[in-house]
């Protein structure tokens, strides 16, 4: 056991060095200027999902389930679907490549803060055998990377808004269009999100036959819901956008972290189970 | 009936509607609720903050979801939600159906050839026709993006409507059933929970739970319990079914769930020294660990006042799960003090005080939760519409191209992505290029 636990870590901790590596060709090509550094970042980034990706199969195999019960399971795979999100996105939307500056960190923080976790087994508890429960994970984390990516550009909103913008923001587009990508990015997460909390209530009907149980988990995350459909609908109907809109989104992040790594915490529930 | 739509489709409204739904929930969250949270917690949260249980027992914090002002936000959230989703569907069938006559806010270029051989190429790249004549065409990629936010608002309001309706309908509680006792209809069941609209749920037949099984997978964790059921008749006449954890059964309309609680029932004879003697039950939830036992306390059990603390092991070797020779630890406290304990096998005696008690027998026990409702489908049908809606609206953003001839004898082109415009300016690029354009007008 003590061997598998070794052999986890190891490559999570690869997995950290080629996403650093990949930070810091990254940031060091955006802010530099330097677009072939810039390009080739993406080659330890696709190593480190490799790696990460063979770390978490490997795990799944011992354990006998998907990485969703203890947090290390639980960062190290939204550190990977933050990275998958991103790569799909930027394939369909180019023009997001530059989120990568605020990814690429946030992915290699996530999946370090994992390995500070006791890697131990964790035992699937009889009713969490379900596809249904399987959507509700996969959706809410689909919905954190997406989220991430919005947070990036509403941080570039703030950064190049401000009074001295730094020389590399001159790369980022127009403001507007900055603000756009984050209006859109929040709509994918608020859409993931509704998918992942509606997968839940079915499989919570499934499961024993209650759909919703205002559990603090479930509570927070209906909050957190309808508070990015408040930014929604603020900046469709009142046009609200800029440095606002940022702001925000940004609070409405945070309450999204809370709702997904704090609320397992506050009282006993089946989500009791999770994260914990 | 106008000023009624424009005051539920007024942005004000419908704000102010989220934010007070947003307020209710997080209150909600804040404040305990009273039909989450026991008694004795409320009254510690209470005791712990007298200002806000003023506030709470003024405006009825406390019971939030049972709140005539929270039945009024939800209704005005459901009449706007249908209003709006009417008002969308009409744009989209306009949209779709019945399109409007050129594009506004759109790019315009012009492009060497004929009308026809623009519409051409643009059908090679999952343009559609949707409206115009042979001299003015209007083409649109993903039309059929126009009604995402249509199905999106339909599948909010169609889940929320089924959730109101369940909420109202529903018949729920539970049953703890040991090994081959049966279960009239008319006992009450355990945790019972109604709609507004709906009357306490009476089991339709009396029921024998013949045998519960349960598996243990490594570190013990509790792997799979299934219950083997009876449904008995009048007549005498049974039905035997199985209800496992994740597999549910259908009897008679009611769905019974298999709990993932379980355990062992105790059953005691008591005998006081008045030469009372009285049986009792004592259920006890199976242990987590061989090693370790699972407790259980019965206040005011035999009617003075003392608590009767319970514990046991399943094996009294402490070693498997496997061998079921289990160990009743019986304590009784009175006042706060201890009276006594002592272990107990079946078929044994022990005495505390004034009592005295044997072990008659043990069975294993089961949990199932019975519920009566409907209205699921409407969730499911929701959950549907919502997938559907959000990946039409933010994944086939329509992009229109509104065609015609122009006075220098080329063709005219009028482009727009009709939302997020600024993700598709690579398309456009690309699109001008295909057909061959050369002077931008935009």
């Amino acid at each position: 056991m003590d061997k598998q636990v070794a052999i986890y870590v190891a490559l999570n901790w690869l997995a950290v060095f080629c996403y650093v590596a990949a930070t810091i060709a990254n940031v060091s090509g955006v802010v530099f200027r330097k677009e072939v550094v810039e390009r080739r970042s993406y080659y330890p980034a696709w190593l480190g999902l490799l790696v990460q990706s063979i770390a978490i199969i490997y795990w799944w195999r011992i354990v006998g389930h998907g990485p969703y019960m203890a947090p290390s399971e639980v960062l190290s795979s939204d550190a990977w679907i933050t990275m998958v999100v991103f790569l799909v996105f930027m394939r369909c939307f180019p023009r997001i490549r530059l989120a990568s500056v605020i990814v690429f960190p946030v992915t290699f923080l996530l999946i370090a803060l994992a390995i500070f976790y006791n890697p131990g087994i964790r035992s699937l508890p009889p009713t969490f055998g379900s596809i249904w429960l399987v959507l509700h994970i996969s959706f809410y984390k689909i919905s954190l990377g997406t989220l991430v990516i919005a947070l990036a550009f509403s941080i570039f909103f703030l950064l190049k808004n401000d009074r001295v913008p730094s020389a590399w923001m001159q790369r980022l587009p127009e403001p507007d269009s900055i603000d756009l990508y984050a209006y859109r990015f929040t709509g994918f997460g608020f859409i993931f999100w509704a998918i992942g909390m509606l997968a839940g209530s079915i499989w919570a009907y499934k499961s024993w036959g209650r759909f919703w149980g205002w559990d603090p988990v479930e509570t927070w995350s209906l909050i957190t819901w309808l508070m990015f459909g408040v930014y929604l609908h603020l900046r469709r109907f009142f046009r609200i956008s800029g440095r606002f809109a940022a702001c925000l989104f940004i609070f409405c992040f945070i309450l999204s972290l809370v709702s997904l790594f704090v609320t397992s915490h506050m009282g006993s529930s089946i989500h009791a189970e999770y994260f914990q | 009936m106008n000023q009624f739509k424009r005051f539920f489709l007024s942005r004000t409204t419908i704000i102010g509607l989220i934010l007070s739904a947003l307020t209710a929930v997080t209150l909600s969250a804040l404040i305990p609720q009273s039909f989450l949270t026991s008694s004795e917690r409320m009254l510690a949260w209470q005791t712990a903050h007298p200002f806000a249980e003023r506030l709470s027992e003024l405006f009825g914090l406390h019971r939030i979801y049972m709140h005539p002002a929270f039945a009024v936000i939800l209704g005005g959230v459901t009449i706007s939600l249908a209003l709006s989703t009417w008002n969308q569907f009409l744009t989209a069938w306009r949209r779709t159906f019945n399109p409007e006559r050129g594009i506004s806010n759109g790019e315009c270029f012009s492009v060497p050839g004929t009308v026809a051989d623009s519409c051409r190429r643009l059908a090679a790249k999952g343009y559609y026709r949707l409206g115009g004549t042979a001299e003015e065409v209007l083409l649109v990629r993903h039309p059929w993006g126009y009604w995402g936010n249509t199905l999106l608002h339909l599948g909010m309001m169609v889940t929320i409507a089924a959730a109101l309706f369940i909420a109202l309908t529903q018949q729920r509680g539970v049953i703890h059933l040991v090994e081959r006792a049966i279960r009239q209809p008319s006992e009450p069941l355990l945790m019972e929970e109604h709609g507004l609209l709906a009357k306490p749920l009476l089991l339709p037949q009396a029921l024998r739970l013949d045998r519960i099984e349960y598996s243990f997978g490594p570190n013990h964790a509790v792997r799979q319990v299934a219950s083997t059921l009876s449904f008995l008749t009048d007549s005498g006449t049974s039905e035997t079914k199985t209800v496992e954890i994740n597999r549910i059964l259908s009897q008679r309309g009611i769905r019974y769930y298999q709990g993932v609680e379980f355990g062992h029932a105790f059953f005691v004879e008591v005998i006081s020294r008045t030469g009372d003697n009285r049986l009792y039950q004592l259920q006890i939830q199976h242990p987590e660990t061989p090693d370790k036992p699972s407790y259980n306390d019965y206040q005011d059990l035999l009617g003075d006042g003392c608590l009767v603390r319970a514990k046991y092991w399943v094996d009294a070797e402490r070693e498997s799960f496997d061998n079921v020779n289990p160990l009743l630890m019986l304590r009784l406290d009175c006042r706060g003090e201890e009276m006594g304990q002592f272990p107990i096998k079946v078929g044994e005696d022990g005495s505390i005080g004034p009592y005295k008690f044997h072990l008659l027998a043990f069975a294993p026990w089961s949990r199932l939760i019975v519920v009566n409702l409907s209205g699921m489908p409407g969730i499911f049908l929701g959950f549907f519409i919502i997938c559907l809606g959000g990946v039409l609206h933010y994944f086939t953003t329509p992009r229109e191209a509104w065609v015609c001839n122009t006075t220098a004898g080329e063709t005219g082109i009028c482009w727009r992505a009709t939302k997020f415009a600024g993700f598709y300016r690579e398309e456009l690029a690309s699109l001008k290029e295909s057909l061959g354009c050369g002077e931008n007008h935009g």
